[in-house]
């Protein structure tokens, strides 16, 4: 299982100082050491997410590059085509990448969906997840109506 | 660019208000700076818009304001925008189908798995049957078997 990460979504998880959260290896996320450093070196470019899915072991398999991705900006519409390129999921905290994603049939989800996802196949605890949703929450990157519906779909 | 205009008596009065606080030599200086800093946290609140609106993405938003990725969003949660879940329904599916996947390729490793150490436990009896049986004192010191490897009378086989 592969996940394509975009630079902010990147820079966020460095905020929340949660880049460890993708440091499994059962994941098939490989996690480069260099990560940080490329972050502050190379923001702007999207290089993290290079690397990051070089490093992963999925078949590559080529798709037509020449279609452009409307509305948004080279390095965003870059994540969508490595991702798909690479057979991963999209993780990013941007909307409408998320949803131009969905357009190429690229499934995307949010740091908030991630938590659930690794609660919910086991690698991580219920109360990891449940603290890691209430920090997005209480960083706004969750609205509190949102943050109560992610809370039911953890009930049992 | 030069433009006149006429400002009401109440707002000279602030203006003039500020400029002694500011410190600044006069109105003119004042009018200056303060319409840098309106421009400047209009044009946030415009830009944080749009990101709130779906029109542009985080990136976008940044390179209009000139500023780092990480500078746009702390202007996001100054701003108290969220940034938002309008696809929760489809990132739940997506979850559900990851974590369906997960759990078939855990299943498909794990018989996997069960298959070698089944196949290894059966050699490892033939190996031990047939040291007690042989009578060759040479080959059943030349016979071990040590982790994933048999050693067969100088040969190694390895077990995957």
């Amino acid at each position: 299982m592969l996940f394509a990460i975009d630079t902010s979504t990147l820079i966020i998880l460095q905020k929340l100082g949660w880049l460890s959260l993708c440091d499994k290896t059962e994941y098939d996320i490989v996690w480069p050491a260099t990560v940080t450093q490329e972050l502050k070196r190379q923001k702007s470019r999207n290089k993290a997410v290079l690397d990051l899915l070089n490093s992963g072991k999925a078949k590559e398999r080529t798709i037509q590059r020449s279609r452009e991705i409307k509305d948004i900006s080279k390095t965003d519409s870059d994540v969508i085509f490595l991702a798909a390129e690479n057979d991963a999921t999209v993780i990013s905290e941007d909307v409408l990448l998320r949803k131009k994603a969905l357009k190429l049939k690229v499934s995307a989800i949010s740091l908030a969906s991630f938590s659930v996802l690794l609660y919910q196949t086991g690698l991580s605890s219920k109360n990891e997840c449940l603290h890691r949703l209430k920090t997005l929450h209480e960083k706004t990157a969750l609205s509190k109506s949102e943050y109560h519906q992610y809370l039911q779909g953890l009930l049992p | 660019m030069n433009q006149t205009f006429t400002l009401p008596a109440s707002l000279v009065n602030d203006i003039d208000m500020l400029k002694r606080n500011w410190g600044l030599d006069d109105i003119e200086a004042t009018i200056k700076h303060l319409l840098k800093l309106a421009v400047a946290r209009e044009k946030k609140i415009f830009v944080a818009q749009l990101y709130q609106n779906r029109q542009k993405t985080l990136r976008q938003c940044a390179e209009i304001l000139n500023v780092e990725l990480e500078e746009m969003m702390d202007i996001l949660i100054e701003l108290g925008i969220s940034f938002g879940q309008d696809d929760l329904p489809q990132q739940l599916e997506t979850v559900n189908k990851l974590v369906k996947e997960m759990r078939a390729a855990k299943g498909r490793a794990g018989k996997i798995r069960a298959t070698v150490s089944r196949r290894r436990r059966r050699l490892q009896k033939l190996c031990d049957r047939w040291q007690k049986e042989s009578s060759d004192a040479t080959a059943k010191s030349r016979l071990r078997f040590k982790g994933r490897e048999l050693f067969v009378l100088g040969h190694n086989i390895k077990l995957n």
